[in-house]
């Protein structure tokens, strides 16, 4: 495997392997219909070793509501690796919002900031 | 006063500055319960969400100084619970706390950070969410209600983070009945509707908007659908989102998004912190007929 994919199973502490796609993370997800690629594909390209997977949207959109977490049947926990899949960028000091293109900026709450912050920026 | 039950309190961002009138309300159902309540001399931001990196133990400190504080003056106030009106502060704490009661590795590693400072964590602190409280206390609840509330057809939305992950759960993460009793014991006709644990897409909003409001509208539209004329949720968060979507709609569903604490409130005639506009929404739905209760 290479470098990008271990980083993202030593960040997660999850073991993609036990995934066997039956697609329930995507059923959940409720932010699926938003996604690029749906969650049990990004799971199957970390599977196969693709690197690319640090450059798609889908795991932006997630809202790490937890919902593909508590129900997958095999505890691979889809969010918990997208996480790991975003702070691979995040790391990298690659921030994935730029506060001055924010739309109403100043009429976003505190927690809504606070959130975005720690989810968009290293 | 008569005191009925003791917590000390952890405020968060949101309810000092955006979700006001949640907090206020909240204290005014408190008092009339008899559910005494001491906010920390001092708080940390809980970082609002759960990291969920293995690697990354610094993203939980400000959630363990707000643990270590409540520690300290829980023995001096005789309370461990901390109890919280925010579900993401909630949610962030108690998993925080759940880590550190779970992991000793993690624990020790914290200890290090804590060191210079003098300070330890020793695990005593239970975090609570004000749904289960209310939930308890649902009779007491029924006792002080005022106000006719037949004309209030009220939904309860739940979102995500008083729910999942399933250990840090307030009810069954599946099928969440508790605010549904809390709103019946107060006297209003209870709306169930399928969106009820569905998330408003959280801090997306900064990333995705038409995403967030697509989600959000969809709650909406699902509570409104169902024959809701009001949207009860216990999230600033969601509230910021719901109100968003809302917003934007081009056709505006007659129904009114507002906090559990706000509608609470008013049913047991505690006026002073509600929102002139929300009470004025709610006083269109009640029977003027005033007084009476049990």
């Amino acid at each position: 495997m290479g470098d990008v994919i271990d980083k993202i199973i030593k960040i997660s502490g999850r073991n993609v392997n036990l995934c066997y796609q039956c697609g329930m993370c995507t059923a959940v997800c409720p932010m699926a219909e938003y996604m690029d690629v749906k969650p049990h594909q990004i799971i199957r390209m970390i599977q196969l070793g693709d690197e690319r997977v640090v450059e798609i949207d889908a795991v932006w959109v997630c809202a790490s509501c937890m919902a593909c977490v508590d129900r997958c049947p095999r505890d691979v926990g889809p969010g918990i690796i997208f996480e790991a899949v975003r702070l691979v960028s995040l790391r990298k000091g690659i921030d994935k919002i730029d506060y001055k293109a924010i739309e109403d900026l100043e009429a976003a709450p505190t927690l809504a900031m606070v959130t975005a912050s720690r989810k968009y920026t290293g | 006063m008569m005191v009925n039950d003791k917590y000390l309190y952890f405020p968060g961002c949101s309810v000092k500055r955006d979700a006001k009138s949640y907090e206020k309300t909240a204290f005014d159902v408190f008092g009339k319960l008899g559910i005494w309540v001491k906010e920390l001399d001092k708080w940390w931001c809980c970082g609002a969400t759960f990291g969920l990196a293995v690697d990354d133990v610094a993203r939980h400190l400000g959630s363990v100084r707000s643990l270590i504080q409540a520690e300290q003056e829980g023995a001096r106030y005789g309370t461990y619970k901390l109890l919280t009106l925010c579900p993401m502060c909630y949610n962030t704490l108690k998993r925080v706390n759940l880590l550190l009661k779970r992991d000793p590795g993690k624990l020790d590693n914290i200890r290090r950070y804590l060191r210079d400072e003098n300070l330890d964590y020793k695990l005593s602190v239970e975090v609570v969410h004000v749904l289960p409280v209310l939930y308890e206390h649902r009779d007491l609840i029924r006792k002080n209600i005022v106000r006719d509330g037949s004309g209030i057809r009220a939904a309860p939305y739940y979102g995500c983070t008083p729910l999942r992950p399933r250990e840090v759960a307030v009810d069954n993460p599946e099928a969440p009945s508790i605010m549904h009793v809390v709103l019946k014991s107060a006297g209003v006709r209870v709306v169930d509707f399928p969106f009820k644990t569905e998330c408003c897409g959280a801090y997306v909003y900064a990333y995705n908007r038409k995403a967030v409001i697509g989600k959000s509208s969809m709650i909406i539209l699902g509570a409104y659908k169902a024959g809701a004329n009001v949207l009860v949720t216990v999230c600033p968060l969601c509230h910021y989102n719901l109100m968003l979507a809302y917003n934007s709609m081009k056709h505006k569903p007659p129904i009114k998004i507002i906090y559990l604490t706000e509608l609470l409130a008013y049913l047991m005639g505690l006026d002073d912190n509600i929102p002139p506009e929300i009470k004025s929404f709610l006083d269109g739905l009640t029977p003027s007929v005033e007084g009476g209760g049990d």
